[in-house]
């Protein structure tokens, strides 16, 4: 029994080590409340332990991991008393594609799934590149970098806005290039 | 869990769809692997500890699925051979490759062969390489009367010979006089010295896989190629996937007897991203006198 329990619980680590990257950032894409994000990747992880007999194995693991997590966050949506949590049905198909698309990499892990990213910011300017560490990175609010940059924090928002939508563009191309 | 990312809440509801992804998309490339670590321990400590009344009933799939259980290659020497032999043929200059017609054409046949509702025998190489035991290398007899009902019969390890039977939609894996279900209790008592599961019987549905092949996958094709092993010329047909596919093999050789359209051989890899899929196996069809049909009998799925 505890042999079995042992062995059940490491191929459980396992699942979750293999899948937690991609399906963290799919639930990121609805919610910045880091606490919110992680209720629903726990959940959605447990339920697709306990029904994992229902996965067919010819379709993608991690979309099927996704179809669970964008139920939850859908039903979440609907019950919360506040806007820390926001469903979007094209947000989610716009998270569904593009990490499906990474996903055909071939990569191993998810960050290298991610380096396609990685080579995007380090074509972006100086001052870019240095406005996505202090953001990403350092984790500074949009205030603080006000502060520094001096400059408001409503332009400092729309600066990184402005950086994403460059990034999003030359992600694009790169995933495009690479599945033909 | 403090994280500094609430100022920009109601920036987020302005945002473009594809600001928000590549929002997500940051933050996860910068996530310290600490924080990472931090996340996977607390939901692996809601994994409960034995006896615990709300324990996580692991699937039947689960279990055995994500032991890897892997078909793997048989042995180095068969490498060799392999090696060997795909040498030979290309210093003979017989390999003629991108013959999508006649590869698809055999492959259809090969397909309709395999197809037929006639009881097959396989030789399977098994090797289980779990993720927490030591690998082990099984030797198998696979006796197939149709697409559903296998009879399993291990050489060297614990296992009695047994019926195996499986119906994905329906979710259900039979083996002997057990029947396992999802999300059924009994699953406690599942023959863990076999490592076969719903997914692993579905993989072995040749035929199936066979019919994948022209859709996904560039063919190349070798017209008189050695069998590993034997000195019969077969068709070798190659396929790799053209995009990647986690649930798909990445590549799959077959090698079919040009005479009867049997084919007599199946090397299939898949994915290693995935863990949840088989890794490898090779399948070589031996045609043998048939089981007694009576023991098939044993069983009569419903």
């Amino acid at each position: 029994m505890n042999q079995h329990h042992d062995r059940d619980r490491k191929i459980f680590e396992v699942f979750v080590r293999e899948n937690e990257g991609a399906l963290m950032a799919y639930i990121r894409t609805f919610t910045r409340d880091a606490q919110i994000a992680e209720d629903l990747f726990q959940e959605t992880m447990l339920i697709a332990w306990r029904k994992f007999d229902e996965f067919d194995s010819r379709e993608s693991l991690s979309a099927w991991l996704r179809g669970i997590a964008k139920n939850l966050i859908r039903n979440a949506w609907r019950k919360q008393s506040n806007d820390r949590l926001v469903f979007d049905e094209s947000v989610a198909n716009v998270a569904q594609n593009t990490i499906e698309a990474m996903e055909m990499q071939g990569s191993d892990t998810w960050l290298e799934r991610l380096s396609a990213l990685s080579d995007c910011i380090s074509r972006l300017p100086a001052r870019s590149r240095e406005l996505v560490t202090a953001r990403y990175v350092d984790k500074r609010t949009a205030e603080e970098l006000a502060l520094s940059v001096g400059i408001s924090a409503e332009a400092v928002r729309k600066r990184l806005q402005r950086i994403r939508e460059q990034l999003a563009d030359c992600i694009d191309r790169h995933l495009g290039e690479a599945t033909g | 869990m403090s994280e500094k990312r609430g100022g920009d809440d109601e920036q987020m509801l302005e945002s473009s769809d594809h600001d928000k992804v590549m929002d997500s998309l940051l933050v996860s490339l910068h996530e310290q692997p600490s924080e990472r670590e931090q996340r996977v321990q607390r939901l692996l400590a809601k994994y409960p500890q034995p006896g615990d009344n709300s324990r996580i009933r692991t699937p039947t799939k689960a279990r055995t699925h994500n032991h890897a259980t892997l078909f793997r290659a048989r042995k180095s020497r068969v490498r060799i051979v392999l090696v060997l032999a795909a040498m030979m043929l290309v210093t003979c200059g017989v390999y003629v490759s991108l013959i999508p017609p006649s590869a698809q054409a055999a492959l259809s046949r090969a397909a309709t062969v395999l197809n037929r509702p006639v009881t097959r025998i396989f030789d399977v190489e098994i090797t289980t390489q779990g993720v927490v035991q030591e690998t082990r290398e099984l030797s198998a007899k696979l006796y197939r009367q149709s697409t559903e009902r296998f009879l399993l019969n291990f050489e060297n390890a614990r296992v009695e010979p047994c019926i195996v039977a499986g119906n994905p939609q329906r979710r259900w894996i039979r083996f002997g006089l057990r029947t396992w279900q999802s999300d059924n209790e009994s699953n406690e008592g599942f023959p863990n010295d076999v490592w076969f599961d719903l997914a692993s019987i579905r993989q072995l549905h040749f035929s199936k896989l066979i019919d994948e092949l022209p859709r996904g996958y560039d063919l190349r094709w070798l017209n008189d190629a050695m069998l590993p092993g034997d000195s019969k010329l077969m068709y070798r047909i190659e396929a790799v996937r053209q995009k990647y596919d986690p649930s798909m093999p990445k590549r799959v050789v077959l090698w079919i007897d040009p005479n009867s359209d049997m084919t007599q051989q199946i090397e299939v890899s898949m994915h290693v991203a995935d863990f949840s899929v088989i890794r490898s196996f090779v399948a070589r069809f031996r045609e043998e006198v048939p089981p007694n049909e009576a023991f098939f009998q044993l069983e009569s799925h419903r």
